[in-house]
């Protein structure tokens, strides 16, 4: 199984999206609140050259915002 | 017949137009539109509080399984062009070229944009649209909202819980936001107002840094050091594809008469794209489903 990050915020739309798609292709994942986490934040921020929510990261790689076609490419899932 | 959107007018026209037999491509640039950026929603009938992405979940499932030999879904395309054509057709451009012979226009609208040098460059580096999206980033730092209006003042209400500090600015010599907003705001010593001022341009390296504004009884230039702008001065109508083909309002709205129809005759247009007059959610689902009638009528009697 592929190591995935979910950094989000609770009341943020698009992070529920890609949290919903993840559990409906069954792909574990550690959720990260940023609201809460101040390390967490800037973490996200260093990682991902930028302040928008969700990002999500696939061993390593990451992607921003809720991009569908690049996460199922990268987790090869197919339509 | 096309129908091009992907929120509440255009899923609704969808079910309806393949319900009665028509058939339909509907082309989506994305899903949902302005519910995606809705936390709650608690006035759709049917469903006493639901998420916006949740509602979309539930409005796309419902018109994918009509999805067949009647309905074809484009999705992820942006629409380049919509032209009226010679012998009543309608021709789209978005990954390929399309004709039909009649049209609903349903893209809904998106945030207004400031326009100023460093908006774009920092969209996502501090620059925010949507204080339900990214508002914890800003936890315990500087931040402005532009926009005296309601948009505006419930942006800044809602940052509360977050940021530090918000400096709200407005054009205009007063705040236009309703009154019982504006006693909120004025009462909350984390919140500074700043009228009469016309913002500039957003600074920054990496991420923004600081915002300019002049005073304008003054006429002088100042700077605010901040780490976060959020733009709330309401939103507009996406009606760029057809801006040079149908007749548009002031406000850049698809004009339409109580059968939906535009200045063009096999173009008709639905929801919050339209001038129609309350822009709500069951309003647009509403919209929708007249439309595809009343096209259905319109390429009977043809």
């Amino acid at each position: 199984m592929p190591e995935i990050k979910v950094y989000s915020t609770p009341a943020c739309p698009y992070c529920y999206t890609v949290k919903a798609f993840l559990d409906e292709q069954g792909f574990a994942y550690e959720d990260i609140d940023v609201a809460e986490n101040a390390r967490a934040r800037e973490e996200m921020v260093n990682k991902s050259g930028q302040m928008g929510v969700p990002v999500v990261e696939i061993d390593g790689q990451i992607v921003i915002g809720f991009d569908k076609e690049r996460i199922s490419q990268i987790l090869g899932i197919r339509d | 017949m096309i129908i091009v959107g992907g929120g509440p007018a255009a899923i609704s026209a969808g079910i309806y137009a393949v319900r009665k037999g028509l058939k339909t491509l509907l082309i989506a640039q994305d899903w949902g539109g302005q519910l995606n950026w809705t936390n709650l929603i608690e006035n759709y009938p049917g469903f006493e509080s639901i998420t916006g992405p949740e509602l979309v979940k539930k409005l796309v499932a419902h018109l994918k399984k009509y999805q067949g030999e009647d309905l074809e879904i484009r999705e992820r395309s942006e629409i380049k062009k919509i032209e009226a054509e010679k012998e009543q057709l309608v021709k789209v451009e978005a990954d390929k070229v399309y004709q039909a012979k009649a049209l609903i226009l349903a893209t809904g609208r998106n945030y207004k944009k400031l326009g100023i040098p460093g908006e774009k460059e920092f969209s996502s580096k501090g620059v925010s649209y949507c204080v339900t999206c990214d508002g914890p980033i800003f936890k315990d730092k500087k931040v402005a909202v532009i926009g005296g209006g309601n948009a505006g003042l419930e942006a800044a209400l809602d940052l509360l819980d977050y940021a530090s500090k918000i400096y709200l600015l407005e054009f205009l010599p007063q705040l236009t936001a309703d009154e019982y907003l504006q006693k909120m705001v004025r009462k909350n010593s984390k919140i500074n107002i700043l009228t009469n001022v016309a913002v500039q341009e957003i600074k920054g390296e990496q991420f923004v840094n600081g915002l300019v504004y002049q005073e304008r009884d003054s006429q002088k230039e100042k700077e605010i050091t901040l780490e976060g702008v959020f733009v709330g001065i309401g939103t507009r109508a996406n009606s760029s594809p057809v801006k040079n083909v149908v007749e548009l309002n002031q406000e850049g709205e698809v004009k339409i008469d109580e059968k939906n129809r535009t200045s063009v005759r096999n173009i008709f247009a639905a929801g919050d794209v339209t001038d129609v007059s309350h822009k709500q959610i069951v309003v647009a689902a509403g919209e929708g489903v007249k439309a595809a009638l009343n096209v259905y009528q319109y390429l009977c009697r043809k």
